[in-house]
């Protein structure tokens, strides 16, 4: 039996809602989807029928295997679009997001498998968010906690942002995707958070804290390490860690910046690039990435 | 590939001095190509041994073989499909640590390996000194330690070459060791692997790259396993989440073990000769203006040496034109025509453009194997932040100088699609070699002493425009903020006239093969069009296409054949000359016919339309082979086709309203 396009959007909301942990209530679902409540029901009545979903004690729906089946694929296809729409084709992470949406249902199998080669098998979309295996669920999001449940002086590494565009805009603007740095600074009243990131201090509103999702880290407890970014030409410091995700680890450590390596920098100029040396080689570092080094200073000259 | 044909695969880091070696090894035998769905050069070559004949593959460079890169991604892919006899790894003495860390990663491959120690020499000057005997005995492969640049380095890799590959068994190099508990869980991890990956990547190797996070490996190892199986690779990786700092760990503490013997460090506080051009060349302030007084010395060197011989070149084509002509007085007009004006003329414009594009390609050649374009990189950096473009995108920007096609393929350097994107769509604002040969001509045809000035002005309008248009893009379609810097920094060394030759002959070759047809095709169309139907120009085909575009024209006081050859432009930049000479039938002397043609004020229209039209067909080649999107492709041309008739239109319409020069 076929699925209509309005059946599909259901199910996959419903898989979106299970993903994060959240019951599928009926006021749940009618949000989510901008319709009124009798229409969900309604609907929910459908897909209870055709075996998709049964409820539980608590009256939320929750999808059955042939259900999650349909949900992990529509996510998926979902997923997969907007990364080939991100990479390949260059659109921005705040408009793929809509064309994804619509792309979604008419994708047919042999599509997502091209697709998912085309953008090299990803594991993540470009917000961070997880693509489940081929015919497959994923249970949750990954690691990571919303901003809004951190303490002042707790420290985490971005894992996933919220799909909302105008968020989204506004992240760009303040330089945050998966794998940056922030440490919680202060939480005001009206529940807006105080962040260091990029070596700057930002306010992010409450919408902001909610849609930026963190893996902890913890905070540098010793006085002695700091980021590279920090030292003055002909200082000299051994690399103790890093505060950035697995991509700019691999290509720091393969040149040559491995915890225990000396670096003594060059030239440093402050809110620009800066230059050091490491196992015999100059490399230039972007004030950004400078931050995402930490070392342990040892003596300068 | 023959069967008595060895293959050997070149591999190591950036800045290892790989080419030079590869060049030494093939000359001219080499074939460039693109590794198949990529748009990174493959080049192949042979070169022959006393016993044998040797198939070398130069493999773009990479600083590991994780998938960080598309060189690193073709480099892993390549030596684990084809298999080579031999793997010669390159590293650079002058940093020998970091060069090796390749090595370690191609030990764990189990192919047969032999090592170049390149750069003895500038290791030597810098104070630092590698014993290659000793480094091979560590390491149990052969080793030859060599200076790419000495004449003896080809003689010595080749005796090399011939010893590794006719030694049974062939030397294999024993991997790094891991601590006993990672031992453990890449034992554990490799049953767990789908057999799908297991057939296509060494078992070992695989765990190893999904423990380091390797995105593309991890990808592969997910679509290929059961649900079941990967929540058990998955569960496995979770609890070693920081086992890539350990790998990374053990590779060093391995190179830092063989070298220990191989290697002696300059005494502490010796100031090196790199450190002390860095205080200049790097320098906030003396490095930007050593920067421009670089690129000024450049762009004037390559002018004034080319002038005489594209002059000589000019000369020779119209005394060909003169003698064919003579010699065919028997057969009909338009054979004549056809030969003496449309092929030779094509021929001719193809000619002399290339001492331009040769010392072009040279002078970018010599900058990069001296050391100096990272520098440049690093310096330019600040300025192309506030475009929203990193500092690296500052290389093909400037290799659009030479040439836009080498400029949009540069951008594979850049390391996300968004960077290469925004700097391929920026590259045709640069004004190219073949532009600005038009422009010098026709300004110093038009505007005599007062030539120069005009330049200026117009590069000034260009820079302004190619400003202009990074922030618009970066806002309009692309994230509006510089991406991750990190970049090397070679030490400087005297350059390589072999290195430089063969890259500026591989350029001008491409060039040829890309554009040349194209431009002697065009060139017999523009005829052909010029001729047809009764071989009157004044009738033809053409002057009925100029003339209905005869009013958009006057908006810039220019007439049909002005237009006409602004548009027989795309086909090369350099084709508005050929056009404008055979359109005023002034093959010879088109900078006597110039000024009849154009007011001061059209020509100022005419050079601004030149400068930021449409680029050439081989510049939109490039683009779509680079962007893959025919839509972008397509916008960049409207944008391009509107902003410089815009402007030009303007600049006109100004000076008619002051009276100045119409």
């Amino acid at each position: 039996m076929s699925i209509s396009p309005k059946m599909e959007e259901y199910l996959e909301t419903l898989g979106r809602l299970e993903e994060s942990g959240q019951p599928a209530t009926v006021s749940a679902l009618s949000n989510a989807l901008g319709v009124s409540p009798p229409s969900v029901s309604e609907m929910l009545g459908r897909l209870r029928e055709q075996g998709y979903i049964t409820h539980n004690a608590r009256e939320a729906a929750v999808l059955t295997p042939t259900g999650a089946n349909v949900a992990g694929g529509l996510i998926r296809k979902h997923r997969l679009w907007e990364r080939f729409l991100h990479d390949v084709l260059g659109l921005r992470w705040d408009e793929v997001h809509e064309q994804a949406c619509q792309l979604e249902h008419v994708t047919s199998p042999a599509l997502e498998e091209r697709l998912a080669q085309a953008a090299g098998e990803p594991l993540t979309c470009p917000h961070g968010s997880p693509i489940p295996p081929a015919g497959g669920f994923a249970q949750g999001l990954g690691p990571g906690e919303a901003l809004c449940s951190y303490a002042p002086g707790q420290e985490g590494i971005i894992t996933r942002v919220g799909d909302d565009p105008d968020l989204l805009q506004a992240f760009d603007r303040l330089q945050l995707e998966p794998g940056v740095h922030l440490r919680v600074l202060e939480v005001m009243p009206d529940g807006a958070i105080r962040v260091l990131t990029h070596g700057a201090e930002v306010t992010l509103s409450t919408a902001q804290s909610h849609a930026l999702w963190l893996a902890p880290c913890s905070p540098i407890a010793d006085e002695a390490v700091l980021p590279l970014g920090d030292l003055a030409a002909g200082e000299i410091a051994t690399v103790s860690g890093f505060r950035a995700g697995k991509g700019m680890i691999s290509r720091c450590l393969a040149l040559g910046f491995t915890p225990g390596a000396e670096v003594r920098v060059l030239q440093n100029q402050r809110g620009g690039a800066m230059i050091v040396l490491v196992r015999d080689t100059r490399v230039a570092l972007g004030c950004r990435e400078a931050q995402r080094i930490l070392v342990r200073a040892k003596a300068s000259r | 590939m023959s069967k008595d044909e060895a293959l050997v695969a070149l591999v190591g880091s950036p800045n290892v001095g790989k080419s030079s070696i590869f060049n030494r090894l093939t000359g001219l035998s080499q074939h460039v190509g693109n590794w198949p769905g990529k748009t990174i050069e493959q080049k192949t070559g042979v070169c022959r041994l006393p016993g044998s004949t040797v198939r070398l593959v130069d493999l773009p460079g990479s600083y590991s073989l994780s998938a960080n890169s598309p060189e690193e991604l073709v480099t892993r892919d390549y030596l684990l499909s084809a298999a080579p006899r031999l793997v010669l790894v390159v590293v650079n003495a002058t940093s020998l640590e970091r060069t090796l860390y390749l090595l370690a990663e191609v030990a764990e491959l189990g192919l047969p390996v032999a090592v170049v120690v390149n750069m003895l020499d500038v290791a030597e000057q810098h104070g630092q000194r590698v014993d290659a005997a000793a480094l091979g005995r560590a390491l149990g492969v052969p080793v030859v330690g060599i200076s790419a640049v000495q004449a003896s380095a080809q003689a010595e890799v080749l005796d090399m070459l011939d010893n590794a590959l006719s030694a049974y068994p062939p030397a294999r190099l024993s991997p790094p060791t891991l601590s006993p508990d990672l031992e453990a869980v890449l034992e554990a991890l490799q049953p767990l692997l789908p057999p799908e990956l297991s057939a296509s990547y060494p078992p070992r190797f695989t765990a190893i790259k999904l423990l380091e996070g390797d995105r593309q490996m991890l990808g592969l190892a997910r679509a290929a396993s059961t649900p079941d199986g990967w929540a058990a690779i998955e569960a496995l990786l979770e609890a070693h989440d920081d086992a890539v700092l350990e790998i990374a760990g053990a590779r060093y503490a391995w190179i830092g073990a063989l070298t220990q013997q191989a290697l002696r460090r300059p005494a502490h506080g010796a100031v090196m000769l790199t450190e002390r051009l860095d205080r200049v060349a790097t320098h906030p302030v003396w490095g930007a203006v050593l920067l421009i007084a670089v690129l000024a010395a450049l762009y004037g060197l390559v002018f004034q040496l080319s002038a005489p011989l594209v002059a000589l070149l000019e000369s020779v084509q119209s005394a060909a034109a003169d003698w064919l002509r003579t010699a065919l007085h028997a057969q009909p007009a338009w054979v004549q025509g056809l030969l003496a004006d449309g092929l030779l003329g094509g021929v001719g414009t193809v000619l002399t453009l290339l001492p331009v594009l040769a010392l072009f390609f040279a002078m970018i050649a010599l900058l990069e194997d001296v050391g100096y374009l990272a520098r440049g990189a690093y310096v330019a950096d600040r300025l192309m932040h506030r475009l929203g473009l990193h500092g690296k995108s500052f290389l093909p920007l400037f290799l659009g100088m030479g040439c836009n096609v080498p400029a949009i393929s540069g951008t594979r350097i850049l390391d996300t699609p968004r960077e290469r994107m925004l700097t391929a769509v920026l590259a045709p604002l640069v004004p190219c070699a073949g532009r600005m040969s038009v422009l010098v001509f026709i300004a110093g045809a038009l505007y005599r002493a007062w030539a120069p000035l005009v330049l200026v002005g117009l590069l000034a309008i260009d820079v302004g425009v190619i400003v202009l248009s990074a922030r618009l893009l970066g806002r309009a379609t692309l994230r509006d903020h510089a991406p991750g810097f990190i970049m090397e920094l070679p030490l400087y060394h005297l350059p390589n006239a072999r290195t430089i030759a063969l890259y500026t002959w591989q350029q001008i070759a491409e060039f040829l093969r890309r554009a040349g047809s194209v431009i002697l095709l065009v060139s017999l169309l523009i005829w052909a069009l010029s001729s047809a139907p009764n071989g009157v120009l004044e009738t033809s085909w053409l002057a009925n296409i100029g003339q209905w575009l005869a009013p958009f024209g006057r908006l810039m006081g220019m007439d049909w054949r002005s237009l006409t050859s602004l548009l027989a432009s795309v086909a090369a930049k350099e084709q508005a000359l050929a056009t404008l000479a055979i359109l005023t039938g002034s093959a010879g002397d088109l900078s006597d016919a110039l000024p009849k043609l154009l007011s001061p004020a059209a020509g100022l229209a005419f050079l601004i339309v030149q400068m930021l039209f449409i680029p050439c067909v081989a510049t939109i080649a490039a683009l779509k082979a680079e962007t893959r999107s025919w839509r972008l492709t397509a916008s960049v041309v409207a944008y391009l086709a509107i902003l410089s008739f815009g402007l030009g239109i303007v600049v006109y319409q100004v000076l008619r309203l002051i009276d100045w020069g119409v």
